[in-house]
This record gives structure tokens, C-alpha cells and sequence, in this order.
């Protein structure tokens, strides 16, 4: 569907408008209000700020706070309303949590962990958007290794790479050779190489197949307007803006009144529906999410989450999980990687992007401190990029991607690769070839600390191979 | 396969959520107001009628229907051309301006891109609350849906698409429909027909052309089939230059002999190729149960009874796959007649409908953008080329009905306060001068559903109305200033409102 007719090497595509307008459109999550909310927004690299598109930085921090607190008042619960105890088993996942990190938009993976010692392989054909060898100045790579580097702004990773609880893989991601955005996400979503029709993700098979484990209506939440198509089909998950926003609105003076009527009408004591059913976890998670809000949020050991969508999502996840309100997975989207043009490796959007995410997840890290024990965060993307450089400083549709691990449970301090080389004949379709599956990454994660034993259920005609990028729990 | 709702509880929606996904699955389960249900009798024929052919019941609407009679109404409505719809006309003229425009004066905007998309919402849902071609506008929303072009790719040709290939031939013949948008550049964009050529086939229009727009997954065609049929469309490209957009290029035509569907394409043909393949797929007998099945789906029950299927699609056959004949088949069977409440409203429904229920108005139409994307679904906006789901499980999420009971909330308060801008509504006009809390519930509910609810609701929103006090409690002026707006707005997110 999307930029497939985007031509390697090339200026740019002036066939679609994503391209042939000129503007260099953030791709964030391409969910279904995303093409409207995008409207009218105009290219503006985010040299600026972090803070959502179309929202300022103060609207944003007001909405944050100030919604934040008429909430508390609104969502009291009357007496009357029983406290429905979710069913729940800890025991079975030992509170393990797993965070998504989807970076949208196809994420650079040769200029943010740079496989440097490829020398002219990759050299030649970056004239500028390359890390340079380790030790040679400010835009260097930090070994890793000895045969890759990371970009400077990953710099806050590099310490927990060292302690040994971040791993990177890398010629990794989804096999389909499509290049369209769309189908490569919805395919690495669904789980599915190859179908555009799949009926649900693969996080959502997941919750299927251990439906009877976790009750929370936070067992699943997808940080954003509409659920990732990862956790659509069938499954209660929870789709979250923001904490505060989960409430009910209407007039104060009479929203306790109304919530009685809407609980009588649903039958939420006695549900007779599916539907009835959903109205019942909503009164459950307005009980829930109340002593999430009780008190202004305050991250542990001074860690400093980015003013940005990605970094409030990620506070917004560790406030949950310290809360034990029963959260066991959490999808979360940083968009904007698809630089076409004027990529900006160094001082531009790829960089404050890279910025944006390893200052994200460093807090994150801080900020859980002992319980980083017991949470395992993976980063993906749909592709990666073209391993040549285009006429506008900028990279197009690859193939092969890096990803990260993070969290108590991985087999840290390691690029973990079945390098393909640069080689001109060791590429696929002229770009860095996959050789580890991403399912092998997702489906060790899902049995080692999530236990379960379905994961020919989740990646349906897959045989897994084992890592050892995930010790078991 | 119908399942009681508590056996389905004891499955817990695992599998059975699954399966009722895949549109058109005969596993599809569906939920019946227990209210509903219980009283078969409760929703009249009429409104029964009009809850799915149109956005809404209103009063106006019952009235005209009650005038004439179930049958001579739903002949009205299947000849829209002969409704007069100026009133409708002369709102939309801004936008259908808009979705009209020749791709060069598009271009030649300030913003193309802002201003057709504030076009697209605005006409589709101005068209829902205030056309009075309302089965018209159900069944366009139906095809809309089943030959779904969204993205940002194509954007420039969504207006036309939507709102000429579509629209024009909606209540037409499936062919035509077929052929308009195979060769529109909105579908050879999306679906990359237009870089289908003899040296590099592309499949992804045939494979949909086949298992979305007419045979159905299960329709018995084979993998040779798309390839063959991916080679007969090479060559139906793109030119923005010429009116219309679509351009056969015979050079890139593969041109060698092909078999689809048992039947051969002989060589040396140009465009034809694509024709005879539209043709053989459009009346291929797997097409009329897909489609008849489909429509079943939208218009009567998520597992609708495989006797009205096989009737439809009798009629579909008999007729050349024209559309009316079938609708007219279908919304006087007596399967559709037994029908009421099984359907849950989609969010768009929902929102139209509560629209239409509550009297609103758009003032500045693009607005209620925010109130569609809360609800999780915008027009035109679902990338997949299989369309919205049009079965209830998908959309029972708790998120989804918070958003629900939020939006109504929207609709008949926020904009009582001004807090909401984008629409009009003046409740206080549709009650009547109602002297007790019990006749103000009657009065409110009869606007909202045309309808008698089921006694305990009734006695929840009299006891929401009248603090506990009963149904005697006298209405002031205090009492409609504080509880008017979340009245309607409760009935609006109640279950019954729901489902239809």
C-alpha cells in the first residue's frame, strides 16, 4: 500500500504525497484518528521539542496536571459501588511485566548501533549519515564490541549495556521483503509475515491463550488514543491516553448519580452481556485507577523522564506497575523515524529522536530501580533503512534492523548477530538481510518470562529457534 | 452457530471474539439485549425498519413511515432521486465542492490535503444526521466500507472515489461498482495496481479483487487464479494529466494467453483482459453468496440465518447483481422482521445516531473529528482494505464504551454548556411541557428510541431524574436546568440505545 514504490537510491518518491509534497511527515502511530490529526500539520523537524505534535508545551503539562486533579474528584466511588476484586495469580508470571516499544516509521538501525567495522562496506555508502570508528571525535561510536558502535545520544543505555541488563540484536526483523509501512507493521504486528488480514496481534493471542491468569482491567494497555494493532482482536485491553483521562465526564454535581444509573443499567452486578461485561471493568478500572491518582507521581532515584509523549508514556507505565494494579503488558509508540530527507544523524531529527529514547528508557530504568527484575522492555521497528544514503541526506526503505533488550531477565552486554556483512552479494534487495527472525526475539520473551507454552498459538506456523537473549524467570 | 449469552461468558471471548472478527465468518456470535429479547414485540416493525435502513429513528421519521406504511416507505427510500433533499444539499455544497474538484484545482489550493479531508468527514456525516435519502446513505457507508481505500497515499483521489464512483452507483449494479473503482486511481494507488506491470506482476489488487470485492476468501478460487488475474489488470495505470486519472497502458500489458477462474483469456488483448475478468468475478455464483451474505451481515444479524442468505443471493443472481432488487428482498423478509436488536451500532452509528435522537446540528462540522477518534472510528480511516468490522465483537471494548457514555455526554451537555462548540442542540424543544419526572422520562424516551423501554430501565432513569423521589416529583425549571442534559445523555449511553 504505502511508499512501496519509494526507489532506493533515489531523490525521493514524487509519486505519494507522503513524499512528492515536500514534507517530511512524522510517520507516528498510523492508527486510525492518525491521518486526521496529522492534518494541517506542517514539517516541522522536531529540533525544537519533544512534546506531541500539535500541542504546546505548556497545553500539554496543563492537561497533564490540571485533568489530572479534577479527576480525583470526579472518580470517587460511592459506597454503594462494590470493590470488584480482579481475579489474579501472580504466581504464574511472578508479576513479570513486558514492554512494546514500537519505533514507528522505520528507525535508521545502521546510524544508531553502526556496524563499523564493515569499514568501506559502510563508509562508502554514507557519505554523511554514519557514526565515526570509536576515539575519533564528538559524531564517533561507542564500542560496543569491537565491531559495532553506538550513536552518542544512546550514551544513557551504554551504562546498563555495562551492567549487563541491555542487549542489542541486530540484522534482525520481519522477513516479508514488503517496504510499505503499513503492511510491515501491520504484518510485524499481527505477528504474521505475509497477511494483511490477520484477525488479531500478536499480544492479543497472547492474553487469549492465558486469558484465566490476570483479571486486570490493566492487564494490557496500549499508551495511546487507539490500541497498536498488536493487542486488537477480542481482548480487553486497555487503550490509555493518559491516567488521568480515564473517567467519566459530565456535569460534577452529577456524576455519582449517573455512574449509579449507568452501573443499574448495564447490570454491572450480574452482567449479561459482553457488553455488560465491559461496563463492569470500566467501574473496575475508575476503582483502580483512583489510587493511581491519589498522589502527584514521583519517580525514584532521581531519574528525569522527557517531556514528551514517549517519556510521560513511559511514567505513566512505571506508575502502574509500581501500583500493582495488575499489569503484565504495556505497547508504547515513539514515531518519527522516517527521514527521507535531511535525516540529521547528527543535530537533527534522527538525533533528537535517539535522544528522545534512550533519555526515555534510561529513566524508566532508574526510575524501577530492584523491580527492573522482573520487567523485560524490546524495541522494534517495520524496517530498517537503505544501507546507501539518498541525493537528500537522507536514508530510505530498508530491510534488516537492529533491536534492544532491556530488563533484569536479558542476557545483557552483548550485540547479539548472525551478521549478514555488507557485502553486495550477502544483500537482500540491495539492503542488510535479516538473519535472526524478530518472532525468535518476541517468542523467548513470551516463554521465558511470561511462561507461556503457546507460542505456536502466538506466531502461528513458526518454528521458534532459542536465543539465549532471555533467561528464564 | 448462535451461542446463549452465558455459554459465551464461559468461553471468556477468547476463541469465539477470534473468530467473529474475520468479516463474513459464519462463526460470528452476536449479544442480544436481554431487554430486547425478552420482548420481541417491544420495537414495532417500523422502527425497526428505520433503525437500519436509515441513521436513526427520529419522530419526523416515524411519523412519515407510519403515514405511508412499512413497504411504500422502504420504495421511497430505494429511489432516493425521487427524494427531495435540498435542505441537505445546500448545507453540504461547501465540501461536496471540495470532493469534486479536478485534481489540478485541488493542487492549486493552499492545502489540499486539510481541506479535503475536512470535506470528506464533514459531507459523510452532514449526509448521515440530515440527508433524507437516509438508506442511500447506509448503503454507501456499506460499500464505503467493503472497497475501503484510506491512507495518505492516495488521499487526492479519496474525494471523487468516495463520493462519485461510490456514491453514484451505490443502489446500481455490483459490475459497475466493481469496474469503477478497479480502474479509479484511488483503488490503483492503494491496492498498487498501478505499478502492476508485464515484467514485474504485482498481486495485491487481484488478491484482494478476489477475496474482498467479490468471491470471498472461501470462494474457490486457487493461487493460479491471482496470478492470472494480476496479469490481466498490468498495464491499468495512473495519469494525473487526463480526467478521471486512469490510463491503460498497452505497453506494459502482458499480452500472453491466461486462464482465470476456468475460463481463457486468449492473447494479444489489451484493456479486455481486465473486463472479462471483472465480468466472469461478478457474476460468479460464490460472488452473490459473499455479497448477499455481507449485506445479511451489515443490515440484519452477525450470524444471520443462512436461509435469508441463499434467498438474497437467489435474487442477486436473478437480477445481474442490481442492488435493489436485493434490498427490497431483504428488508421484507421475515428473517430481517425478526431481527430487531441483534445489531450493535458501530461507533459511527452511535454517534450519528445520537445526533439525530438528541436534534443536533453541526456548526463547524470537522470538529467532531476529536468526538470520532475517542470512539475509535473515522470515516475513511481504517487502513486494511477489509473495511470496519461490521460485527459487534470488535467494538466491545471497555475503552471503547467509556468513550460511549463519554461522547453522549458530550453531545447533550457540554454543548447545553458551551463547552463544545462544534454542535447545536436545543433539547428543551423536543419534551413537550412535561409536568412530572415520570412524563418527562416518556417524553425523553419516546424522542430517543420511538419507543416503550422495558419497566427497570424506566425506573432508572426516573429515579436518576427525581433524585429517588419517584415518578410523581414535579418538574421546575431547577430540575431541567440540572438534569436535562444528562437525561438524554444517559439514555443515549444506555445498553438499549446500543444496540438496534
Amino acid at each position: 500500500m504505502a511508499c512501496s514504490h519509494t526507489k532506493r537510491g533515489g531523490k525521493h518518491c514524487t509519486r505519494c504525497p507522503l513524499h512528492s509534497m515536500g514534507a517530511r511527515r512524522r510517520l507516528g502511530k498510523l492508527s486510525l484518528p492518525a491521518l486526521l490529526s496529522r492534518r494541517g500539520e506542517r514539517p516541522e523537524p522536531q529540533e525544537k521539542s519533544l512534546v506531541p505534535a500539535g500541542m504546546t508545551r505548556r497545553s500539554f503539562l496543563q492537561k497533564m496536571g490540571t485533568v489530572g486533579a479534577v479527576g480525583v474528584s470526579l472518580s470517587v466511588l460511592p459506597n454503594w459501588m462494590p470493590r470488584m476484586a480482579f481475579a489474579q495469580t501472580p504466581d504464574v508470571t511472578n508479576g513479570e511485566v513486558v514492554i512494546v516499544v514500537f519505533l514507528r516509521g522505520g528507525i535508521d538501525g545502521l546510524a544508531a548501533v553502526a556496524p563499523y567495522f564493515e569499514g568501506r562496506a559502510y563508509y562508502d555508502n554514507r557519505p554523511t549519515q554514519h557514526l565515526k570508528e570509536p576515539g575519533r571525535g564528538a559524531e564517533a561510536a561507542i564500542d560496543l564490541d569491537g565491531r559495532f558502535g553506538l550513536h552518542p545520544s544512546l550514551l544513557p543505555l551504554k551504562t546498563i549495556y555495562d551492567g549487563g541488563d541491555l542487549a542489542f540484536v541486530h540484522a534482525t526483523g520481519l522477513t516479508d521483503p514488503t517496504r510499505s509501512h503499513f503492511d510491515a507493521m501491520m504484518m510485524m504486528e499481527f505477528g504474521i509475515p505475509g497477511t494483511q488480514s490477520a484477525s488479531d496481534g500478536w499480544l492479543a493471542r497472547y492474553l487469549k491463550a492465558t486469558a484465566a491468569r490476570n483479571g486486570s482491567p490493566f492487564r494490557a494497555v496500549g499508551m495511546g488514543q487507539v490500541l497498536p494493532t498488536s493487542l486488537m482482536g477480542g481482548v480487553s485491553a486497555l487503550a490509555l491516553q493518559s491516567i488521568a483521562d480515564f473517567h467519566m465526564e459530565g456535569r460534577p454535581d452529577e456524576l455519582q448519580r449517573m455512574q449509579r444509573a449507568l452501573a443499574d443499567l448495564y447490570t454491572i452486578q450480574a452482567p449479561q452481556d459482553e457488553l455488560d461485561q465491559q461496563a463492569r471493568l470500566a467501574f473496575d478500572t475508575f476503582d483502580q485507577i483512583q489510587s493511581l491518582q491519589a498522589v502527584a507521581y514521583e519517580p525514584a532515584n532521581g531519574a528525569a523522564y522527557p517531556e514528551s509523549e514517549f517519556g510521560m508514556g513511559l511514567q505513566q507505565i512505571a506508575q502502574m506497575t509500581k501500583a500493582d494494579v495488575g499489569l503484565e503488558l504495556a505497547a508504547i509508540d515513539l514515531g518519527g523515524w522516517d527521514t527521507h530527507e535531511q535525516q540529521g544523524t547528527f543535530g537533527g531529527t534522527f538525533d533528537y529522536l535517539l535522544q528522545d529514547l534512550a533519555n526515555g528508557l534510561s529513566a524508566f530504568y532508574a526510575d524501577m530501580g530492584q523491580r527492573m527484575r522482573h520487567i523485560t522492555v524490546v524495541t522494534m521497528s517495520e524496517f530498517g533503512r537503505t544501507i546507501d544514503e539518498n541525493g537528500s541526506a537522507g536514508t530510505d526503505h530498508g530491510h534488516g534492523n537492529f533491536m534492544m533488550l532491556m530488563g533484569g531477565g536479558v542476557n545483557g552486554g552483548q550485540v547479539y548477530t548472525h551478521w549478514p556483512t555488507m557485502a553486495p552479494e550477502a544483500l537482500a534487495d540491495g539492503d542488510l538481510a535479516i538473519t535472526t527472525d524478530y518472532r525468535d526475539v518476541l517468542a523467548e520473551i513470551v516463554s521465558n518470562r511470561l511462561h507461556s507454552a503457546d507460542i505456536e498459538f502466538i506466531f502461528p506456523n513458526f518454528r521458534t529457534t532459542p536465543l539465549g537473549l532471555v533467561v528464564p524467570a | 452457530m448462535t451461542l446463549s449469552r452465558r455459554s459465551f461468558l464461559q468461553i471468556g471471548g477468547a476463541a469465539a471474539a477470534a473468530s467473529a472478527l474475520t468479516v463474513g465468518s459464519t462463526e460470528a456470535l452476536h449479544w442480544v439485549p436481554p431487554s430486547i429479547q425478552a420482548n420481541p414485540a417491544l420495537v414495532p416493525p417500523n422502527i425497526h425498519l428505520l433503525n437500519r435502513i436509515t441513521w436513526g429513528a427520529t419522530p419526523d421519521a416515524i411519523a412519515a413511515i407510519d403515514a405511508v406504511g412499512y413497504e411504500a416507505y422502504l420504495e421511497e427510500q430505494l429511489t432516493p432521486e425521487r427524494i427531495d433533499d435540498g435542505a441537505a444539499d445546500s448545507r453540504l455544497r461547501p465540501y461536496t465542492a471540495v470532493l469534486n474538484l479536478s485534481l489540478p484545482d485541488l493542487y492549486s489550493t493552499a492545502d489540499p490535503e486539510a481541506l479535503l479531508v475536512d470535506a470528506l468527514l464533514s459531507a459523510v456525516l452532514l449526509r448521515a444526521v440530515h440527508s433524507r435519502r437516509q438508506l442511500l446513505e447506509r448503503v454507501v457507508e456499506f460499500w464505503s466500507d467493503h472497497f475501503n481505500v484510506a491512507g495518505e497515499d492516495q488521499i487526492f483521489h479519496m474525494g471523487r472515489y468516495y463520493n462519485q464512483a461510490i456514491r453514484d452507483h451505490a443502489l446500481g449494479n455490483f459490475r459497475t461498482l466493481v469496474l469503477e473503482t478497479a480502474k479509479h486511481p484511488a483503488m490503483l494507488i492503494y491496492l498498487d495496481n498501478f505499478v502492476n506491470i508485464a515484467e514485474h506482476p504485482n498481486e495485491n489488487y487481484a488478491r484482494e479483487l478476489l477475496e474482498l470485492h467479490t468471491l470471498g476468501v472461501n470462494g474457490g478460487y486457487t493461487e493460479d487464479d491471482v496470478v492470472n488475474v494480476a496479469r490481466a489488470f498490468t498495464g491499468w495505470q495512473v495519469n494525473e494529466q487526463i480526467p478521471g486519472g486512469f490510463h491503460f497502458n498497452p505497453n506494459e500489458h502482458d499480452t500472453d494467453a491466461k486462464r482465470v477462474l476456468g475460463e481463457s483469456l486468449p492473447a494479444g488483448r489489451g484493456i479486455e483482459d481486465g473486463l472479462h475478468v471483472i465480468d466472469m468475478a461478478a457474476r460468479h455464483p460464490a460472488t452473490a453468496q459473499f455479497i448477499s451474505r455481507k449485506l445479511c451481515i451489515h443490515f440484519v444479524s452477525d450470524t444471520p440465518p443462512q436461509s435469508l442468505v441463499n434467498s438474497t443471493a437467489a435474487v442477486f443472481t436473478a437480477n445481474n447483481g442490481e442492488i435493489r432488487p436485493v434490498l427490497r428482498h431483504l428488508f421484507n423478509s421475515d428473517e430481517f422482521k425478526a431481527s430487531a436488536g441483534q445489531k450493535l451500532r458501530r461507533p459511527l452509528t452511535f454517534y450519528v445516531a445520537a445526533m439525530r435522537a438528541a436534534g443536533a446540528s453541526f456548526t463547524t462540522p470537522p470538529e467532531a473529528q476529536e468526538h470520532l477518534s475517542r470512539l475509535g472510528q473515522v470515516p475513511y480511516n481504517w487502513l486494511p482494505p477489509n473495511g470496519y468490522p461490521a460485527v459487534a465483537a470488535p467494538w466491545m471494548t471497555t475503552n471503547g464504551l467509556l468513550a460511549r457514555w463519554n461522547v453522549a455526554m458530550r453531545i447533550t451537555e457540554a454543548t447545553q454548556s458551551g463547552d463544545f462548540t462544534g454542535m447545536r442542540v436545543h433539547l428543551h424543544e423536543l419534551i413537550g411541557r412535561p409536568v412530572t419526572v415520570g412524563e418527562l422520562v416518556d417524553n425523553v424516551s419516546t424522542q430517543i428510541f420511538g419507543y416503550q423501554l422495558p419497566a427497570p430501565d424506566l425506573q432508572t432513569f426516573i429515579r436518576y431524574a427525581s433524585d429517588d423521589a419517584g415518578a410523581a416529583t414535579p418538574v421546575t425549571p431547577a430540575l431541567l436546568s440540572r438534569k436535562l442534559g444528562t437525561l438524554f445523555g444517559l439514555m443515549l449511553a444506555s445498553p438499549a440505545f446500543q444496540w438496534h
